[in-house]
């Protein structure tokens, strides 16, 4: 850069070297003012300008002559340097080169050595040509210029603050290193363009920076910025640019200079000390409060807050404290004037709350709180406070109250006991759970609401609420006199101010359970009357069987008889036809005899009852059987728990009889017969057993014909097959059951159930 | 009219009487020769059981009355069941009974070992006609 100041022929070209390169030197140096010498290659001087003596004789204080050798006089330090300059121009190089030189003593200068080589004709080079320039006062200001510029630059690494240049021919920004560091960049993840510059520029703060270059640019005002720049970890910082243009000969800008500087830190502060007054600003606006001062003296009122969003009004328009009454609704002036009176009075705070009219007419609902200041000798000078429109408030809270009232007119207007209740405790009821329960609201709210249950349902209700079910269930209730009542529970879980509880409904369904036990009842009944009916219509096929069996085949034979009878004429046989006749006509009749007793025992349901003892019927049925008794030796032992019973004296007998005959009737032929008779209770009905060790009978086979008529199970002579018949029909007219267990070779159990 | 076999012809029935005016019958007519008479279903059954295998002791038709003592004609079919399948050859029952309750009439006729129901009193012709038809 310091070469462009010299303007010297081209060497190589030019040098078209004189002859006499004295006269050469002595002419440059006049039409010049260079300083010049030349040296031959053993370095020894060949010519030298005037001014190049005066140099030597000044620094190194020797006066030089045509053919001494340089190397000669110079000294130590500097001949090293000097002869490597000198060879490399022998060598054919030009160039230029600026060293010290000097004695220390005298004057060491900077000196700015243009070296040529000397040609001959034949283009050997036979020495060397050095222009001097004195370059010691440029020197010393560029050295003073760079220590100035490293002095910049730390001051400027310890101020945080960065060089820049932005090129408007190629775009190009370049950085300082700091800047990268500031920024949080590295240099590979910057190319520099202007485009990405833009990038990494906080979106808030981009038309700002453009903003503020297009005024520099265009309009030559100063660039400053203040913008953050998002590092690479995504750090966002805060800068302040300042820049300078450089224009061209036409006043276009070429490119702009300017430095940047990390202003976090004062950002932060500065952001910090946003004053009070601004936050309360800020606090006030967003909560829709309207703040007031009122100079009780003149009257006026400072307005401030959300005056204009919630009334309409400018801070101005609101005017002073007679504005103020006059916009209060004229049915609230009384007593918010009354109120504030007092409060002024006592130095009370105040927290009324009145209609106020905004601009439009509309009226709004204020809540204003405040309190008044006094001076120092006591007396009221001012009035400060807050108004905030609650106007949805109020409208919320109506609805409320009106849900809440539809919600509790519903709640009376169910016949059911409704309450809620957190774990049993009850929170809330209904007049209804009042009227069922017979405790009084008041007392049954924090009441356990188990206990207005029945104790041995607790354990399913609580059971009900563990589980969260929500399906109705039947309980029964105790009311405050300790009476009982059926209940049907209908329980749910809802969530209630932020836990769950229970809305349970409880309702009095006695009359309900009445009813449902008058159908038990008559159904009951239903049951029994069927019973009887199929009863009565198993008799009527039992009379079928007998008529069809019993009574028609006699009738049969008979018929048979008579036709034998007509076609015959011999009187044997006929003889013996009328006694056969006669055989079954008597079987007929006696059959009928039979049935005609069945029939009586079923139509006696009223027969006169007495009240017996068993062992007095059985003395007399053991009188009865004595033959047959002593003939089988048969044991009989009686065991009678219930010693008595209401019954007719004839069907006890002939029940015990027929038993107790049967019993030895079918006795097993390898054992004695024992016969025990015992009586109990089941219930309301007294149970006669007869338990016997006999024959006993294959149920299976045998069950369904047991208490038939005419049925015998066993070759015997006695078997008529009519006493089981006959009991079963006793017992069975008078409403009680007969029945047998047996076991084929091991015994029979007549169980017989009289009916209470 | 002369068949050339008489089928051999059982009478099982408590009551004397029809035993003796059925086997008159069954005389007069001269269907079949010889009649065995049981007064109730266990001793057939016994009998059955003892010339199981010897065709010319077996009855060829039995006449089985449903009222017994000990084992009635129900009672007796349930067993002829078991021992149907032992026997020599084949024999047919008919259910004789003074029983003109239907619920019995329809028991029998259920019954597949029983050919027919016939009511007493039994015609002459009726006892051709139940021989005649085997």
């Amino acid at each position: 850069m310091f070469s462009e100041n010299l303007h010297l022929p081209r060497a190589r070209a030019a040098m078209t070297v004189p002859k006499d390169p004295v006269q050469l030197t002595r002419a440059v140096e006049h039409s010049t003012g260079v300083i010049v010498f030349s040296l031959d290659k053993t370095y020894c001087y060949t010519s030298f300008s005037d001014s190049h003596r005066a140099v030597i004789k000044k620094i190194w204080d020797v006066a030089i002559e045509e053919g001494m050798c340089m190397l000669d006089f110079l000294p130590e330090r500097d001949r090293a340097k000097a002869k490597v300059n000198f060879d490399r121009a022998l060598a054919g190089e030009h160039f230029t080169q600026i060293e010290e030189y000097g004695d220390e003593k005298l004057q060491r200068s900077f000196w700015e050595d243009r070296y040529d080589p000397i040609y001959d004709d034949h283009g050997n080079v036979t020495g060397v040509v050095v222009f001097v320039l004195d370059v010691s006062e440029r020197m010393r200001s560029t050295r003073k210029i760079e220590e100035l510029e490293s002095r910049l630059s730390l001051a400027m690494e310890a101020g945080r603050i960065g060089v820049w240049e932005w090129r408007m021919e190629t775009q190009q920004v370049y950085w300082s290193p700091i800047i990268y560091r500031m920024v949080g960049i590295a240099p590979e993840d910057f190319d520099g363009h202007f485009e990405n510059y833009l990038k990494i520029i906080h979106h808030e703060d981009r038309a700002g920076l453009l903003a503020a270059l297009d005024k520099t640019l265009q309009h030559h005002m100063p660039y400053v910025t203040e913008h953050r720049i998002i590092g690479k970890n995504g750090t966002i910082r805060w800068f302040s640019g300042r820049g300078e243009v450089i224009r061209g000969p036409q006043g276009e800008p070429l490119r702009m200079l300017g430095t940047v500087q990390d202003i976090t830190e004062q950002k932060a502060a500065q952001m910090a000390s946003i004053d009070w007054k601004t936050r309360y600003d800020l606090i006030v606006d967003s909560s829709q409060q309207i703040i007031y001062d009122y100079d009780v003296d003149s009257g006026g009122v400072v307005w401030g807050g959300s005056t204009k969003a919630v009334l309409d009004f400018e801070t101005h328009e609101m005017g002073g404290i007679d504005h103020w009454v006059d916009l209060i609704h004229p049915d609230d002036q009384p007593k918010i004037m009354a109120a504030l009176e007092q409060a002024k009075a006592n130095r009370e705070k105040f927290d009324m709350r009145y209609r106020f009219r905004t601009r439009s007419g509309k009226y709004v609902t204020l809540q204003d709180r405040g309190f008044f200041v006094a001076n120092d000798q006591g007396r009221v000078v001012r009035m400060l406070g807050m108004m905030e429109d609650i106007t949805d408030q109020e409208q919320t809270a109506s609805q409320l109250r009106e849900s809440e009232l539809r919600y509790r007119t519903l709640q009376e207007a169910s016949f059911g006991g409704i309450g809620i209740h957190d774990n049993g405790i009850i929170l809330e009821c209904n007049q209804g759970l009042s009227d069922i329960t017979g405790y009084s609201r008041e007392e049954l709210i924090g009441m356990n609401g188990l206990l207005l249950c029945a104790p041995e349902y607790h354990d399913l209700i609580r059971e009900k609420i563990k589980l969260q079910d929500s399906l109705p269930y039947d309980a029964e209730g105790i009311r405050k006199d300790g009476s009982r009542y059926f209940l049907e529970i209908h329980g749910k879980s809802i969530p209630y101010q932020g836990k769950v509880v229970r809305v349970t409904e409880f309702r009095d369904i006695t009359s309900r359970k009445l009813s449902e036990q008058k159908i038990t009842e008559q159904n009951a009944r239903l049951m029994s009357i069927a019973d009887d009916l199929k009863n009565k219509n198993e008799q009527l096929e039992e009379f079928t069987q007998i008529v069809s069996h019993n009574l028609r085949s006699p009738i049969t034979n008979s018929l048979t008889l008579l036709d034998f009878y007509d076609n015959t004429l011999d009187e044997t046989e006929r003889a013996t036809f009328i006694k056969m006749l006669r055989d079954s006509v008597s079987k007929m009749f006696s059959n009928l005899t039979e049935l005609n007793e069945v029939l009586k025992i079923k139509q006696n349901k009223n027969i006169e009852r007495q009240l017996l003892r068993f062992d007095t019927q059985l003395t007399e049925v053991t009188k009865m059987l004595n033959a047959k008794i002593v003939e089988s030796g048969a044991d009989i032992r009686a065991d009678f728990e219930v010693p008595e019973i209401t019954y007719p004296t004839i069907y006890l007998e002939s029940i015990l009889l027929n038993l107790i005959s049967n019993a030895i009737k079918y006795r097993h032929p390898q054992r004695k017969p024992v016969i025990h008779l015992l009586t109990r209770k089941k219930g309301t009905n007294v149970i006669l057993e007869v338990i016997d060790n006999g024959l006993g009978i294959n149920l299976q086979r045998y069950g369904h014909h047991v208490f038939k008529l005419r049925k015998t199970f066993h070759d015997h002579p006695d078997s008529r097959g009519i006493g089981l018949f006959l009991i079963k029909n006793q017992v069975e007219t008078l409403g009680g059951s007969i029945s047998l267990s047996s076991e084929e070779g091991k015994g029979s159990v007549f169980t017989i159930t009289f009916a209470a | 009219m002369s068949e050339p076999v008489q089928p051999t012809v059982a009478v099982v029935d408590d009551d004397p009487i029809f035993q003796f005016t059925a086997m008159r019958t069954l005389q007069n007519v001269k269907l079949a020769t010889p009649v065995m008479q049981f007064s109730n279903g266990r001793d057939i059954l016994n009998y059955l059981r003892e010339h199981a295998e010897d065709p010319a002791r077996l009855p060829d038709i039995i006449f089985l009355d449903i009222n017994m003592p000990l084992m009635d004609g129900w009672m007796f079919l349930d067993d002829f069941h078991n021992v149907r399948e032992s026997l020599a050859k084949p024999i047919t029952i008919y259910m004789v009974s003074s029983s003109i309750d239907m619920r019995d009439i329809d028991k029998a006729r259920e019954n597949p070992l029983v050919t027919d129901y016939v009511v007493k009193p039994v015609s002459p012709e009726r006892f051709s006609e139940l021989l005649r038809r085997d």
